[in-house]
């Protein structure tokens, strides 16, 4: 059980993924896919973060990852929001299932 | 008290997680994933991680956030109840992901990773004496020295960002195209 509470943030990040794909796979709004999608790469880079906080002191390995994470994060929040606006545009919807044809 | 303080604000992250993940009103569900990044970037600054807490925070809370809660007021959705996919489908996918965090969860208590099993004063090294230039001075040296490994990934993502930058440009630029096409089409049959 120690081992749980000395690395929590471990339990923290996972239930943080666990919500994220839940939302991912619950929601049909495609905005909200998004937003699942944000809380996915959150903890992914918390993770990161924390394990080279924590271990690994001769690097900072993990610090780049997480940089490189939140570039990720927001080049998928500025792509997604661009097709989610043109998909918008064409459909009048956001619907996702209404977008298993996308070309017009 | 530091490890109380840090479950504390991982409590409030998941909490707010829930909310947002939960919500059927879609710009709520905006501001308790606001929240969340906020909080975040609080735990980051707990931690002593400065740098990350003040890029959770600029890049999150004053970016992402801001263009979601834009795109959500564009794509007037601001009104609508948020419809989830049908009952079955929701068993389905929490027992997934149920299995998936118990899995996890089995694997960890498991793990023979020295740095998991060896390391029970962790969170005593919270709090360390590093002052915020010094901290952020050792990034900048680290990521743009050309004896480490991290020059070459770092140079990669700022031209991913840009490639990104042009390539929103143009999407938004030739959707703009094809619906003045379709427009001026449906003008001719009429």
């Amino acid at each position: 059980m120690s081992i749980f509470i000395n690395n929590h943030f471990l339990i923290f990040t996972t239930t943080l993924f666990s919500l994220g794909v839940l939302g991912l796979l619950l929601k049909k709004n495609m905005i909200s896919v998004l937003m699942s999608l944000e809380l996915i790469l959150n903890s992914a880079h918390i993770n990161f973060a924390c394990i080279n906080k924590f271990y690994m002191h001769s690097n900072q390995l993990g610090y780049m990852w997480t940089i490189f994470i939140i570039t990720i994060s927001v080049v998928e929040a500025g792509i997604g929001i661009a097709l989610i606006y043109q998909f918008f545009k064409l459909k009048n919807s956001v619907d996702i299932n209404q977008a298993s044809s996308i070309h017009h | 008290m530091n490890q109380v303080m840090i479950i504390l604000i991982e409590s409030i992250v998941i909490f707010f997680a829930i909310l947002s993940t939960f919500s059927r009103n879609l710009f709520r569900s905006g501001i308790y994933l606001l929240s969340v990044f906020f909080f975040i970037s609080i735990f980051y600054f707990v931690l002593g991680l400065n740098y990350l807490g003040a890029v959770q925070l600029i890049i999150y809370v004053g970016g992402i956030i801001i263009l979601l809660i834009f795109s959500i007021f564009l794509t007037k959705n601001i009104d609508k109840k948020l419809i989830f996919n049908s009952n079955k489908f929701v068993i389905l996918a929490s027992c997934l992901v149920f299995a998936f965090f118990c899995i996890y969860l089995f694997l960890f208590k498991h793990s023979k990773a020295e740095v998991l099993q060896n390391k029970p004063d962790a969170v005593s090294l919270l709090f360390e004496n590093t002052s915020e230039t010094e901290e952020i001075r050792n990034y900048g040296q680290s990521f743009l020295d050309i004896n480490q490994p991290y020059l070459v990934p770092m140079e990669v993502t700022s031209l991913l960002l840009l490639i990104i930058l042009i390539g929103c440009i143009l999407i938004l630029k030739n959707g703009n195209n094809l619906s003045t096409n379709k427009n001026n089409k449906h003008v001719d049959l009429h």
